[in-house]
């Protein structure tokens, strides 16, 4: 029988968290590390994989690492701009077979960003796997979900699409419906996306084109909103070499209804491995590589980065290129990539900026983009 | 004027170069008191500083808890369902308390670290510095949350339990805890953490203690009912007693019990003062006489008293650091085991104790010295001696007014007290009490013997010695009262909680197995030759008053709880229990429903049943040691009806006499696990090992402040017989033979003693009284009968005999030197 004065008791967890999350172990370690670790024991990345729909959509508990990554560039019934940022990643904590329910091996963190014309906010979550409370997973229907807690994606069919997302973040909150076609990108080399000549990889698939419509509540005003959305699909065992620092990523809807994804992994020294491609608004796709594309920053902007480290507040300054220059002259693409959004820096466990971008130049259009390592 | 103090000030510091015994008195009583004072002192702040801690916990802190309405624990899969309804910040806690092979009392508490609610705090630091650590990081943990897990014990505790890294614990049971890993987080206190997925798995089972969660919106508190309201109960945790009014009667009987040490720290002070003072009455005439005015001799004796004070409390501090670590575990152990609160067994210094003590050291030693000052500065050592009388003065007399006053007070104000800061204030007025009548005792008793003793000269002499001797040992005997009081109180305090307990564990733990397995059907157990009865419990829990309050079904003819245990009852009650009636349900309570939520006999509550809210007549009170919930006993058959879809518990089993072993193989024949079953009488030698442990800080204050009484006494006497050196010199000198001497000299000595024993004993019995009936009340709900056992009190004469009769051997051998080298002086050698 458990005392009902018991309960504070237990309050030494605190402590537990804050050791979890601060003193213990070295500052300032580089959370990508996680990244570049060998995934010893786990399933390796080889090219010529055949993948298969809609098995891929769910999760690859052999792989050490996995993301859903939504990004979508929305325009209010106010007129503005509008962001919606939501991922959920899985982690395999052991390459020993899955023993499931609350013995399971498997994480999961889940980040929701909303970018409105008045803020940038973010929420973070993690839940451990095997208990229902986080996961992708079939339905007792036969169809998709992936959620954490009450953050649900919810489909119609074994497919992500159509289907309806709901998360929320502090303050504002979004249920958005997404439909897309069942022609998915496959990157890289047919879904095998090389990350370094030393042969990192993941296994990697995108859905370029969402239609998006919905409702995102900002404490608690509704606005009605509606544009277009990007899926990532990737996983790996380990996909980024030592040398490498972490990534500039961009994924872009264009005025002519075409769709650009272009990344760097950032080396050390030395050439960055660039990488990319190119959906044509009728569904062609050409594969960008080193030569074919490049990505430059223009300058640097400093952004004051408020943290919580055990408790307290502290602030940083940063300095991240939020302006960029794409080339991709084959294709007589030739474009600035900037922001109106700087802070959308999500101080999280892996911190890194995400935010919605404008294109200007031989092109219009807008997007989303990715930064990490800095 | 400065010059002249600081000359002054030379010249009577000198006095403690050449008698260092003398320094050496005024530091012991100085840092003794300022010790134990201290030392208490910081263990109560650093039990306090947990429950503000508590309170504290970056606002996730469990203020609201979320049980089952039928069940005792909540199902991990309810638990999911309220994550996935967007109760995001909820999360499950097991909390066990068990008992290790060897039975030690082993805490423990299981929770997912990923589903607790982090506000800001390191995750998403924004640097990433977490990262090592972070599920999604390093391999901490995987290595908590993956077979073969990790319990995390902090280091007092593998102290305590004499585990090491790596080591797994095994429990009673026979099942092991994960090895071990030495982990001391602050706040960590006594408990062992594993991970919740390790604890379902070892404890098999899918259900957890509780869910809890940081405060909740009252939108939130809304959809939680209107989702989960029919199953699930939320109940406010700040709303119910907090730690800090629950244990505030332990901390104030602690702190009682230093600043006793204290006061009779300061007896020695006075003692060691009043003496240096006596024995540079010459110097500081001779500086007098050389024109130091007497506002610098007053300055030079303050300044050395703020010498002595900043050394006392500095000393003082430093004894309490080892001290309050000693005592630490056993008063942890007390609020563990009679709270259900958890504390550090490690006490955390803070400077403000050390001003604390400086302060007390300082006054202390100005009221120490006040008297004798005044004495040594306007009043020569003849006037002084003068006052010396045979019989009691105006001013005893008047004394012991005051005390019978206190008495009387004591006496009228009882029935008024009715907090723990009253209920104490009461137990030192009896002490006061004491204090102010000990002089007239000892006076009239010392006049008594000379009139009965008229023919016997020595006899005589030795009886008129007690009205000399007594002005100086005046003050240790109070303390040795005030000691010997407090002692006598507290250990049958003790005793007869022990007494208590013990007969009431035998009954109601008088089962000789209880089995665990609630599926059991009755059918298993009927035929089996051993059995002797088998009865079901079942339990609900609810909410009462800002407290649990658990109705027990209990069947009415069980072994364990009859007539017989009813304290206090209606005519006939037990019997009109049993049978029930229509309308209203008939309980019985427990004390604690009497004493802190008021409720008396005939009172009718109101509680939440299946069938809705109903009546419970109270019909009496039964004892319930140790409970910090409120409970109900309703007979099982109405149990049944009222809470139907309640799980039983288990079975209490009694089986006949020597069939133990036989029942173990018949249980394990039912296919129940050995850890299915218990055996009481296990439990019952548990629960007294426990009571032992956790009554240790009370016997180990009590010792300490003895041997401080006997030091006292041993400075007042070597003062008394400094004061009267050359009178002795001059009984010698006159033919007196040393056994002559020493009886005169030793008689009073053991009378006053005698005396302050017999004050000690009535009052001491009238504070157990009143520990039992209002401390007691007050403070835990419950009552028991005061036992005074004539063992411990005569253990605690002899110990106090012992002792001063070893301060008279010492300062009298000391003596015996000092009067030979006197008689030599007289006779000008």
């Amino acid at each position: 029988m458990i005392d009902d004065d018991q309960l504070r008791r237990w309050l030494f967890l605190s402590p537990v968290i804050i050791c979890l999350a601060t003193s213990e172990f070295a500052a300032g370690q580089d959370p990508y590390q996680l990244l570049r670790q060998p995934g010893d024991g786990f399933a390796q990345v080889e090219p010529g994989r055949t993948f298969l729909f809609p098995r891929d959509h769910y999760p690859h508990e052999y792989f050490k690492i996995e993301w859903w990554y939504l990004t979508a560039n929305l325009t209010g019934s106010d007129g503005r701009d509008y962001g919606i940022h939501w991922t959920l990643f899985r982690q395999a904590m052991s390459s020993a077979p899955n023993p499931g329910g609350w013995q399971s091996n498997q994480t999961w963190m889940a980040h929701t960003a909303i970018s409105t014309p008045r803020n940038f906010e973010f929420s973070q979550r993690f839940a451990r796997g095997g208990v229902g409370q986080a996961g992708v997973a079939v339905t007792r229907q036969n169809t998709f979900e992936a959620w954490m807690d009450d953050w649900l994606w919810l489909s119609d069919s074994m497919a992500p699409f159509p289907g309806v997302l709901t998360a929320s973040t502090d303050t504002h909150r979004f249920k958005l419906t997404l439909e897309a076609s069942d022609d998915w990108v496959l990157q890289g080399k047919d879904g095998f996306s090389q990350k370094s000549d030393l042969g990192q990889a993941s296994y990697y698939y995108s859905q370029p084109v969402i239609d998006i419509a919905g409702t995102i509540w900002v404490d608690n005003k509704p606005v009605e909103v509606a544009g277009q959305g990007w899926l990532d699909r990737e996983w790996s065992s380990q996909p980024l070499a030592d040398n490498q620092a972490g990534w500039d990523w961009v994924s872009l809807h264009l005025s002519d209804g075409s769709a650009l994804m272009v990344y760097q992994l950032r080396h050390d020294s030395g050439e960055h491995y660039l990488s990319g491609s190119w959906v044509s608004e009728s569904g062609e796709v050409i594969v960008l590589e080193a030569g074919d594309v490049t990505m430059t920053p223009q300058s640097a902007t400093r952004l004051t980065i408020t943290s919580t480290v055990g408790g307290k507040e502290k602030s940083s300054i940063k300095e991240i290129p939020l302006d960029w220059r794409v080339r991709a002259p084959k294709l007589g693409i030739n474009i600035s990539v900037t922001t109106e959004r700087p802070q959308s820096w999500l101080a999280t466990e892996f911190p890194y900026w995400e935010g919605p971008v404008v294109v200007q130049g031989s092109h219009q259009g807008v997007g989303y983009l990715e930064l990490t390592g800095y | 004027m400065t010059r002249v103090t600081l000359v002054t000030l030379a010249t009577t510091l000198a006095f403690y170069r050449q008698n260092p015994l003398q320094a050496l008195f005024v530091l012991v009583g100085l840092v003794l008191g300022c010790g134990l004072y201290t030392s208490v002192a910081q263990i109560n702040a650093s039990a306090e500083a947990s429950y503000a801690e508590a309170d504290q916990i970056l606002g996730v802190s469990a203020q609201w808890r979320i049980t089952d309405r039928v069940s005792t624990e909540v199902a991990v899969s309810d638990y999911i369902r309220l994550r996935r309804a967007g109760f995001t910040r909820v999360y499950p806690v097991i909390e066990k308390r068990l008992a290790s092979e060897d039975g030690a009392l082993i805490s423990i508490i299981a929770t997912d670290l990923l589903a607790l609610p982090f506000i800001g705090v390191g995750v998403g630091s924004g640097d990433g510095s977490a990262f090592e650590n972070s599920p999604f990081g390093g391999d901490s943990w995987s290595r908590l949350t993956q077979p073969p897990y990790e319990a995390w014990v902090p280091s007092q505790t593998a102290a305590r339990l004499a585990v090491t890294g790596g080591q797994q614990i095994r429990l009673r049971e026979g099942k092991r805890l994960p090895p071990a890993v030495i982990r001391s987080q602050a706040q960590q206190r006594d408990q062992i953490f594993i991970d919740l997925g390790a604890a379902l798995s070892i404890f098999e089972t899918d259900r957890v203690s509780y869910l809890a969660a940081p405060p909740l919106t009252e939108t939130e508190q809304r959809r939680f009912a209107d989702q989960f309201g029919d199953r699930l109960m939320l109940s406010n945790q700040s709303k119910a007693l907090n730690l800090a009014q629950l244990t505030q009667s332990l901390h104030t009987n602690l702190t009682a019990l230093g600043l006793l040490s204290f006061v009779v720290g300061t007896f020695i002070v006075f003692n060691a003062v009043n003496f240096s003072l006596h024995a540079r009455q010459q110097t500081l005439r001779v500086l007098r006489d050389l024109g130091a005015v007497r506002q610098a001799i007053v300055a030079a004796i303050a300044i050395e008293s703020l010498v002595w004070a900043v050394t006392g409390a500095l000393l003082g501090t430093l004894l309490a650091q080892p001290l309050s670590a000693a005592l630490m575990p056993a008063v942890a152990a007390t609020m563990q085991n009679i709270y259900g609160a958890s504390v550090s067994s490690l006490p955390v210094f803070n400077t403000g104790l050390f001003w604390e003590a400086l302060l007390l050291a300082f006054t202390g030693l100005i009221l120490a010295l006040v008297l004798p000052l005044l004495r040594a500065t306007a009043i020569s050592s003849d006037e002084f001696s003068a006052r010396d009388k045979t019989l009691p003065s105006r001013h005893d007399f008047a004394l012991a007014g005051v005390g019978l006053a206190l008495l009387l007070l004591t006496y009228v104000c009882y029935p008024i007290a009715s907090s723990v800061v009253q209920g104490f204030a009461l137990l030192s007025l009896i002490l006061f009490a004491g204090v102010a009548l000990l002089p007239i005792i000892v006076l009239l008793v010392s006049a008594l013997g000379r009139t009965v003793t008229r023919q016997y000269w020595l006899a005589r002499w030795a009886f008129a010695d007690v009205s000399l001797q007594f002005p100086h040992l005046r003050l240790a005997m109070m303390a040795l009262l005030l000691t010997l009081i407090a002692n006598i109180g507290v250990t049958s305090l003790v005793g007869s909680f022990r007494l208590a307990l013990t007969e009431w564990l035998e009954t109601r733990l008088s089962a000789d197995f209880y089995v665990t397995a609630g599926g059991v059907e009755i059918e298993s157990f009927t035929g089996q030759d051993w059995i002797r009865a088998a009865h079901r419990r079942t339990i609900a829990e609810r909410s009462y008053a800002g407290r649990t309050i658990t109705v027990v079904g209990i069947d009415v003819d069980a072994p364990d709880f009859g007539p017989d245990n009813i304290i206090d009852s209606t005519p006939d009650a037990f019997a009109r229990w049993s049978v029930g009636d229509v309308g209203v349900d008939r309980v019985f309570a427990n004390e604690q429903l009497r004493y802190l939520a008021g409720v008396e006999i005939g009172d009718t509550l109101e509680l939440e049943t299946e069938l809705g809210l109903r009546p419970f007549e109270v019909l009496g009170f039964f004892h319930d040691y140790g409970n910090v919930n409120f409970s109900l006993h309703l007979p099982s058959e109405r149990f049944e009806q009222l809470y139907a879809s309640v799980e039983p518990q288990g079975w209490g089993i009694w089986v006949h006499q020597n069939k133990h072993a036989a029942a173990e193989l018949g249980l394990s024949q039912l296919g129940l696990q050995p850890t299915q079953w218990v055996s009481q009488r296990d439990v019952r030698t548990l629960s007294l090992a426990i009571f032992d442990r956790t009554f240790a800080i009370t016997g180990a204050l009590n010792a300490l402040t003895l041997l401080v009484a006997a030091v006292a006494i041993f400075s007042s006497l070597l003062a008394a017989y400094q004061f009267r050196r050359s009178e002795y010199a001059l009984w010698r000198s006159l033919g007196m033979s040393w056994f002559g001497f020493f009886t005169v000299l030793g008689f009073p000595m053991f009378l006053i003693t005698a005396v302050v024993m017999a004050v000690a004993l009535p009052l001491g019995i009238v504070l157990s009284w009143l520990l039992i009936h209002k401390i007691n009340v007050i403070s835990f709900g419950w009552t028991m009968p005061v036992i005074v056992a004539a063992e411990p009190i005569v253990f605690l004469f002899v110990v106090v005999v012992l002792v001063v009769l070893a301060a008279f051997v010492l300062a009298s051998t000391r003596q015996q030197a000092a009067v030979n080298k006197a008689l030599k002086n007289l006779a000008g050698e």
